[in-house]
């Protein structure tokens, strides 16, 4: 090896051991619900918590919307690691981009960077993306696609529970939203998400973009909390077992308690 | 990718105790779709920038640009150890790019060994031998 990168080394013995009828492990998915859209002053960003690795639920409190630029975040579905890998990626991208120009990444920027990349590997990094900003354009939203293709939407939905999400936000989305009323839709949005599609779950997160900051809302809302939680080390109130049968024994010497003054105090000195 | 669906023909005898225990089919094949990948998209990259400054400014300045690069590609150090080619990586623009190559799967972390100097210089003036290209394993 010469260079870093990929390594393809045990490709050769994985595709001969699947021959010979062996299963490797599945990636762990996201099986998400995204969703995002542009509110008056800025973009508000939205994601479930849930993690899974085909049937199991793997992570049930994980972090979704990740951080790209201190104005620009994204949501991830698709493969939890190339989503947590590229957004990664373009952002130490966009860091260094800052610190050679001196200026505030673009939204945009971030976006051409991330269908360059996906493009580039025709699908093979699954990668589905909402990504959010305000730069000195005023608020974007995109979504990105695992094959490269973009789209620039107002309110936008991603993963498996993005058909749940779009139809909050068919049936409550106008223009000039206010931001209590942004972040109560995409809540709602993520909401039915959670309760209607069985790869998302968990909690709702929320991050609010605007021109003055950002603002990230881990576990806005906590949906499906263990309603019970086993204490340790367990406690039996007294009388839990009942007493069945009583037998006292009389000792042999009677004791009996003289109330009153000791006869003499202990000499302490 | 057709041509790489032939065999190829064999030059020189496969040195098993050098490349290890392979045959012509698992050398010709690519193992992985994204191993393709990487290996055709930076030339296509550039074939397609050279080809679009081509029509832009005519032939004289890609040819120049190539000169320049070959003239770069050629200061470093013997091939088997790291060579910064600052003077490349600044032509080509690779001095900003920090990509997966960046930090992932480095050689310097490699549980193998790299391939011998003796193999990559022979590779170098064409004496036959390619390096090891992959591990053992």
């Amino acid at each position: 090896m010469t260079q870093g990168g990929f390594a393809f080394d045990l490709c050769g013995r994985n595709t001969y051991l699947e021959r010979r009828g062996i299963t490797p492990p599945r990636f762990t998915k996201t099986g998400t619900t995204i969703a995002g859209l542009i509110f008056k002053d800025g973009v508000v960003l939205g994601a479930d918590t849930r993690s899974t690795s085909d049937t199991t639920v793997a992570d049930k409190n994980c972090e979704k919307i990740h951080y790209i630029a201190p104005n620009i975040y994204c949501c991830g579905a698709g493969t939890a690691a190339d989503t947590e890998n590229v957004t990664g990626m373009i952002s130490s991208t966009l860091e260094l981009h800052r610190y050679a120009t001196g200026r505030g990444s673009r939204v945009i920027t971030a976006l051409t960077l991330l269908k360059t990349h996906l493009f580039k590997y025709q699908g093979h990094v699954s990668a589905a993306l909402v990504l959010g900003g305000v730069d000195f354009n005023g608020p974007h939203l995109f979504t990105v696609y695992p094959h490269g293709s973009t789209d620039s939407l107002p309110y936008c939905t991603m993963g498996s529970g993005s058909l749940n999400a779009m139809a909050v936000f068919e049936d409550g989305y106008k223009e000039d939203l206010t931001k209590e009323e942004g972040m109560d839709l995409v809540t709602r949005a993520i909401r039915s998400g959670i309760f209607n599609d069985l790869g998302s779950g968990s909690n709702v997160d929320l991050c609010i973009i605007t021109k003055d900051g950002v603002e990230y809302l881990r576990n806005h809302q906590r949906l499906q909390d263990k309603t019970y939680e086993r204490k340790f080390p367990v406690k039996y109130t007294p009388g839990t077992a009942p007493v069945v049968r009583e037998k006292v024994f009389k000792l042999g010497v009677d004791v009996a308690v003289i109330e009153g003054e000791p006869e003499e105090a202990m000499d302490t000195t | 990718m057709d041509e790489q669906k032939a065999l190829p023909h064999m030059i020189q005898p496969h040195d098993t105790l050098r490349l290890g225990l392979s045959s012509l089919k698992d050398q010709a094949s690519n193992v992985h779709p994204v191993e393709a990948i990487q290996k055709s998209y930076p030339k296509n990259q550039e074939d397609l920038k050279l080809g679009m400054l081509r029509n832009l400014y005519g032939s004289a300045l890609p040819a120049r640009m190539q000169l320049d690069k070959q003239i770069l590609s050629k200061v470093g150090r013997l091939p088997g150890m790291p060579s910064s080619q600052l003077g490349l990586q600044s032509l080509t623009g690779e001095l900003d790019d920090f990509g997966l190559e960046s930090y992932i799967g480095l050689p310097e972390d490699s549980e193998s060994p790299g391939p011998d100097m003796h193999s990559l210089m022979e590779a170098k003036h064409k004496l036959g031998l390619q390096p090891v290209t992959r591990s053992i394993l």
